[in-house]
């Protein structure tokens, strides 16, 4: 619970699988799933498991059905038959956790991705879920669009929402606090960033890479500067080596 | 090609109430061979700047040249200049349709009238210069191909018009790292090996430092800056400016030289920046 996970690896490995695994859009072959106790295997679970996971997906125009922005968060609570008053409460009190409050009578399509993407999110956010799989939400989006998008995962991960992102993205994957790297259908390696980032060698068996700040940390630890090795973001390494200077 | 842009302005639905100026008295010119990158966000007239370079859009007002002849000019004929200027869009793969990879890859040539016993040739030349083996492919269905590949396939489809510029708009968005990589050295082999002048659009700051020659940066329509890599991502401040955030690398170089490090701008890689940071660290000592 309120873990922010992150799934790495090429395409074709099964992330996207693992994702769908979690809330019952795919039933596993061997093994089970469960989700508060609920195993995915029995069909009678599986409207309380999509409720308690959500999900969010690669392109925000292939989950966008309603005309204003308002209906299209409203979509999944018309179909729980949530009464009136509570719906438009739960629409209002999501619109505003993801920023979007005053675009609530726009048209989606109007949008830019990133808004699109906020607006999946809290319609996603409307059921109440304990948990968001986002399989590759930002992977469309412009820079501006990832940040927005980012922002609120963060916000969401603060607040205690369990959030599984699956991504291509190595500069998103530092958000996380655990990162797990599937390869043919297998995971090869999981930790925290900084123990998944210093396995060059694995990521590099997986066509991935490290962030460059982690690559460039390794690179000075390699010329025995003396950095520690859980530098992460570009102000953390810039900070060190300032300080590094003035010590020397 | 040589491209000449003057004074481009491009207006959407002038006179109406929702009026949009997209480029304003935009002037740059391209040598033949070079590689652009042309970058800027979302809305600051990059698309409509290469659709009126390959003649899908007539600029409002100024003039363009390619090899000195004008194609806002209503008399040009479009279609020889498409297929001078190949022009891929983003996620080009929703746009194949045929039944064979060949099909798809020929359509192109056959539109321009090209005799059917060169068309052949001219799909297997296509496919060969995308890293494809044309006898393995050739009669596979696109669909059945991987994400990459049939990225790859919509590429050849342009190649096999053989323009003499490509345009590339977002040819990696919604790759995964591997597919990015094989795609950009394609790119490049393209640019130095067949000598295309190829014109990156990209939102990926790294991509663009990596290729492009030479960047060009549009800001809500205006041209704002141009330059080598090196000398844009020196200037941190206005490409910021420009809404765009500096490639990784350079945004911690450019942190570093703000505090104090005496460090050169020309730096693009990772294992030369780490030696350059140990040898600015040492000299303090000394």
């Amino acid at each position: 619970m309120g873990d922010f996970l992150c799934v790495l690896g090429p395409n074709g490995s099964g992330k996207s699988t693992f994702g769908r695994l979690l809330n019952a859009l795919l039933i596993p072959t061997e093994g089970e799933v469960l989700v508060d106790g609920l195993d995915t295997r029995d069909s009678r679970n599986t409207w309380a498991i999509r409720q308690r996971v959500g999900m969010v997906f690669q392109n925000p125009d292939n989950q966008i059905v309603g005309t204003q922005v308002e209906e299209d968060v409203a979509f999944g609570l018309e179909n729980l038959g949530i009464p009136r008053q509570e719906m438009q409460q739960r629409v209002e009190e999501n619109l505003t956790r993801v920023g979007m409050l005053s675009y609530r009578q726009h048209p989606p399509h109007l949008l830019s991705g990133g808004q699109k993407q906020r607006v999946a999110i809290a319609g996603v956010l409307a059921m109440q879920p304990q948990s968001i799989v986002l399989d590759e939400a930002t992977s469309l989006l412009d820079p501006k669009g990832r940040l927005e998008v980012r922002k609120i995962l963060v916000q969401l991960h603060r607040e205690g929402v369990t959030l599984i992102l699956i991504t291509h993205l190595m500069e998103e994957a530092l958000l996380a606090d655990k990162l797990v790297v599937l390869n043919e259908g297998r995971i090869v390696l999981s930790g925290s960033p900084q123990e998944v980032f210093g396995q060059s060698e694995m990521l590099r068996q997986c066509h991935l890479e490290a962030p460059t700040v982690v690559r460039l940390t390794q690179a000075l630890r390699e010329q025995s500067v003396a950095l520690p090795n859980r530098i992460l973001q570009v102000e953390e390494l810039v900070d060190e080596l300032c300080i590094l200077k003035r010590n020397i | 090609m040589h491209i000449e842009a003057k004074h481009l302005t491009y207006v959407y639905g002038p006179g109406l109430p929702w009026e949009k100026r997209a480029l304003s008295d935009v002037s740059f010119s391209i040598e033949s061979g070079e590689f652009i990158g042309l970058i800027g966000e979302t809305g600051s007239g990059k698309s409509t700047l290469v659709q009126i370079l390959n003649g899908l859009l007539r600029p409002t007002e100024g003039t363009i040249l390619l090899d000195g002849s004008d194609i806002s000019d209503r008399k040009v004929n479009l279609h020889r200049i498409r297929a001078q200027v190949g022009l891929v869009f983003q996620f080009p793969e929703q746009q194949l349709f045929a039944e064979t990879v060949s099909e798809d890859v020929a359509f192109g040539p056959k539109n321009l009238g090209v005799p059917k016993e060169e068309i052949g040739k001219r799909v297997d030349e296509a496919l060969l210069k995308v890293g494809l083996l044309p006898q393995s492919l050739r009669d596979r269905s696109p669909f059945t191909l991987s994400g990459g590949e049939k990225r790859l396939v919509s590429i050849a489809g342009v190649l096999a018009m053989r323009p003499k510029v490509l345009i590339l708009d977002e040819v990696t968005a919604g790759l995964d790292p591997k597919g990015k990589k094989e795609i950009l050295a394609r790119i490049q082999l393209l640019h130095r090996v067949e000598k295309a002048t190829i014109i990156l659009v990209s939102h990926d700051m790294d991509e663009i430092a990596l290729l492009s020659q030479r960047i060009l940066i549009l800001k809500e329509g205006k041209l704002i800056l141009e330059g080598s890599p090196v000398e844009i991502f020196t200037r941190a401040q206005d490409v910021r400016s420009a809404g765009l955030d500096l490639p990784t690398l350079p945004r911690i170089l450019s942190d570093l030289r703000c505090r104090g490090f005496q460090l050169p701008t020309a730096i693009f890689e990772i294992g030369e920046a780490a030696r350059w940071i140990r040898k600015e660290l040492f000299r303090a000592a000394v």
